[in-house]
């Protein structure tokens, strides 16, 4: 359908539940979503799980005899709403999706809410929701039910998004921090901060705009192989607020037998992040990633993980930053260069305001 | 004695170098005398990159470093920031301020709260924002509140100039800036704080120079040495203190002669002098120093705020001097007879959530640093 000079812009009727609320559906949202689930057109989606469950195990070889599921909600605040490698649909589905996967379920399906301020260009949407259906369907989730509501102006900042998803997690699979014990390895699967140091260059325009740019990526496929027991993996976490730094301590909090001592020197950072970190006094460890998990390990294991890892592109700069210690309980320690050491607790104070 | 930080860091094993550099650390540490040896870093970059490199964690126990008061926001006054509230406050004023500022409670109140209650506080990223916005409202008194040591005076310097130029009515200063030597002199002739050398701020000398700080330190007799920020600076910097002090000689030594010259950058000293002259200035923690602060001069008088709104300022609640917050122990952190952890408050009432005193406000403080960092008292295990 075409939309007249006179729709390019939402307004409160888009949101009313009456024509301009189906015409927009039909419009942008089921133009791109369409799937199977949505176009039933029922008020909430049904999913055949044995039918997933059957597809992924032809895929991947695991087993869903368990038929245990990961759920997981988040929404999307994100300013900008685009940004130097990803915008905030993009942002939308990544964020969930790497929640299903770093609980070791396999993603099948999202929902999505859109709460829209009025005024918000029609067009801007179409955008977003293009982008939001290319990140899921190359990372095999579909958007299964979906929501759009319509603020007054000044009530929202253009565009929020909420995305809850469900995955499928294959038998055996059973991540937790309490698994971890002394010796394990610690592993991130990219430079730290990237998505943080993006935001924040593309807030304050300090350094060219395309010189810094987000680390936003779903890892789906990318951490699926790794639910293999032979890797043995212990926990996974998605580095998102707070940082690397953040994400390490509530592993310590969560289970205080043990320590975490990362070496500075085996973290290596994106060159222009990290200068632009260094200038403005930030600490990357501390800022936000949207395309980097923290892969706890058996040591024995390590080095097989960064092998699988690296045949991604998204993971290519995977590297192991430090051990799991029975020194330091309770604590995140980082050896610095020089062989000193200090302690990297759970950030306090928001570097920057609304990076997610 | 000064190094080409670039070209080390090309070609050096960080490591290595910074093992050379302790062994003799710990080499004239062993020969000094002393139960203890009390080297004092008078710049809050320092002290987040002390802690941040490890430094700490490294020396001989007998060396302690000492966090002085090298944070401006942290060494201002609650009367000056009460005045600040005052002007705040009344509806024909905006305040302009560097963003630190805005936290840090007065007896009274803070800026930021303020702001939240409808004053007109705006946060600036260099002093001359200030005009466009003088510009833009006639009708209003816009106060630029002139906060800093000598690193960011000829800046404010430069905005009274442009005032003055532009023939602004409407735009002040209110005077705080404050310069660094003279309060040296003050710590180092201090009773209750006991120091043997200065690890004194790179960029305070960038602009001041090595000489000034030859006389000041000359007559208390305590040996300094000016540091650039990166850890080998630091570390450097404590091996000559060391090797001053075992020799026991007081001189100014230049470390970081990569930015600073014996007679520091003349251009800015230039305008500073044109446009301020000293006066004396009280410290949080330490008090009255005299010399210590600077006072816009002759033509420049009349950007004054302190002049031209005496009566605003001094509204009733302004503290007559530096007001203590029941329990808070900034003044003896910013003098290093404690450290943070050993304030009733640190960690348990004041965090960089709820900060109490102005050395957990700023982030350069002290307390900031020393909660930041995590350093409670805790011991870190490396081996």
């Amino acid at each position: 359908m075409n939309l007249n000079e006179r729709e390019k812009y939402i307004t409160e009727a888009h949101g009313n539940g009456g024509k301009l609320t189906h015409d927009l559906i039909s419009s942008v949202f089921v133009k791109y979503f369409d799937n199977p689930t949505l176009s039933e057109g029922l008020d909430s989606g049904r999913l055949d799980i044995l039918k997933f469950a059957a597809k992924i195990s032809e895929n991947t070889g695991f087993k869903f005899s368990g038929q245990k599921l990961g759920m997981t909600t988040d929404s999307y605040v994100v300013k900008p709403l685009f940004f130097n490698g990803g915008d905030i649909g993009k942002l939308a589905v990544t964020g969930t999706v790497n929640d299903l996967i770093v609980t070791g379920a396999i993603p099948v399906a999202i929902t999505c809410g859109f709460i829209i301020e009025e005024g918000f260009k029609i067009e801007t949407l179409e955008t977003i929701v293009k982008s939001m259906a290319r990140t899921a369907s190359e990372n095999g989730v579909f958007v299964a039910t979906g929501d759009t509501k319509v603020v007054g102006r000044g009530l929202c900042d253009g565009v929020y998004i909420n995305t809850s998803g469900v995955g499928l997690i294959p038998d055996g699979v059973d991540l937790a921090p309490s698994k971890i014990s002394g010796g394990d390895a610690v592993i991130i699967t990219g430079t730290p901060g990237n998505h943080g140091a993006c935001i924040l260059n593309e807030r304050g325009g300090f350094i060219d705009r395309m010189s810094v740019s987000s680390d936003c990526a779903p890892l789906a496929r990318q951490l699926s192989g790794l639910l293999d027991k032979k890797f043995g993996i212990k926990v996974m976490r998605d580095a998102t607020r707070g940082g690397v730094a953040t994400t390490l301590n509530e592993f310590v909090s969560q289970n205080n037998n043990f320590g975490i001592m990362l070496e500075e020197e085996s973290i290596s950072y994106e060159t222009n992040a990290k200068s632009l970190a260094d200038i403005l006094g930030i600490d990357l460890l501390y800022s936000a990633c949207e395309g980097r998990a923290i892969i706890v390990c058996p040591s024995g294991t390590a080095n097989d993980v960064l092998a699988h890892l690296s045949r991604f592109d998204e993971t290519s700069g995977a590297m192991e930053i430090g051990r799991v210690s029975e020194k330091n309980k309770g604590k995140v320690v980082i050896k610095t260069r020089i062989g000193g050491g200090r302690f990297l607790d759970m950030q306090v104070l928001e570097q920057f305001p609304r990076i997610c | 004695m000064s190094f080409n930080y670039d070209e080390f860091s090309e070609k050096c094993n960080k490591k290595e170098t910074a093992k050379k550099i302790l062994d003799k650390i710990n080499a004239y540490c062993a020969a000094i005398d002393k139960a203890s040896i009390n080297l004092m870093e008078v710049c809050g970059t320092h002290t987040h990159e002390i802690f941040k490199s490890g430094v700490r964690t490294m020396l001989p126990d007998k060396i302690k470093l000492r966090s002085g008061p090298g944070c401006p926001v942290c060494v201002t006054e609650d009367s000056y920031i009460d005045g600040a509230i005052n002007m705040a406050r009344d509806k024909n004023f905006i305040i302009t301020t560097f963003g630190d500022m805005l936290k840090v409670p007065g007896e009274i109140s803070s800026l930021k709260k303020e702001q939240g209650a409808g004053s007109d506080v705006r946060v600036v990223y260099s002093p001359t924002d200030s005009i466009e916005i003088a510009f833009e409202n006639p009708s209003k008194n816009v106060i630029f509140l002139g906060v800093g040591f000598e690193t960011t005076a000829p800046a404010v310097a430069f905005l009274a100039k442009e005032a003055k130029e532009r023939g602004l009515k409407n735009l002040f200063i209110y005077e705080g800036n404050k310069t660094v030597p003279e309060a040296l002199k003050a710590i180092a002739n201090h009773p209750a704080v006991k120091i043997d050398g200065f690890i004194l701020p790179g960029h305070v000398s960038v602009i001041t120079g090595v000489t000034a700080y030859r006389s000041p330190l000359a007559q208390s007799g305590i040996c300094g040495v000016i540091c650039g920020f990166e850890y080998i600076d630091i570390l450097l910097s404590i091996e000559t203190l060391l090797k001053m002090i075992s020799e026991g000689r007081h001189d100014v030594i230049n470390e970081y002669s990569r930015a600073v010259s014996e007679s520091g950058n003349a251009a800015a000293q230039k305008i500073m002098n044109e446009v301020f002259e000293a006066r004396d200035s009280e410290w949080r923690g330490i008090g009255v120093i005299p010399g210590s602060g600077l006072k816009l001069r002759g033509e420049y008088k009349k950007y004054s705020a302190d002049d031209n709104f005496a009566a605003v300022i001094n509204r009733a609640g302004k503290t007559a001097g530096t007001a203590h917050h029941q329990g808070c122990k900034c003044g003896e952190v910013l003098l290093s007879v404690i450290e943070p952890p050993q304030c009733p408050l640190f960690k348990k009432v004041c965090s960089p959530i709820f900060p109490i005193g102005p050395c957990m406000v700023s982030s350069e403080g002290t307390c900031a640093a020393f909660y930041k960092y995590g350093s409670s008292g805790d011991k870190i295990e490396l081996e």
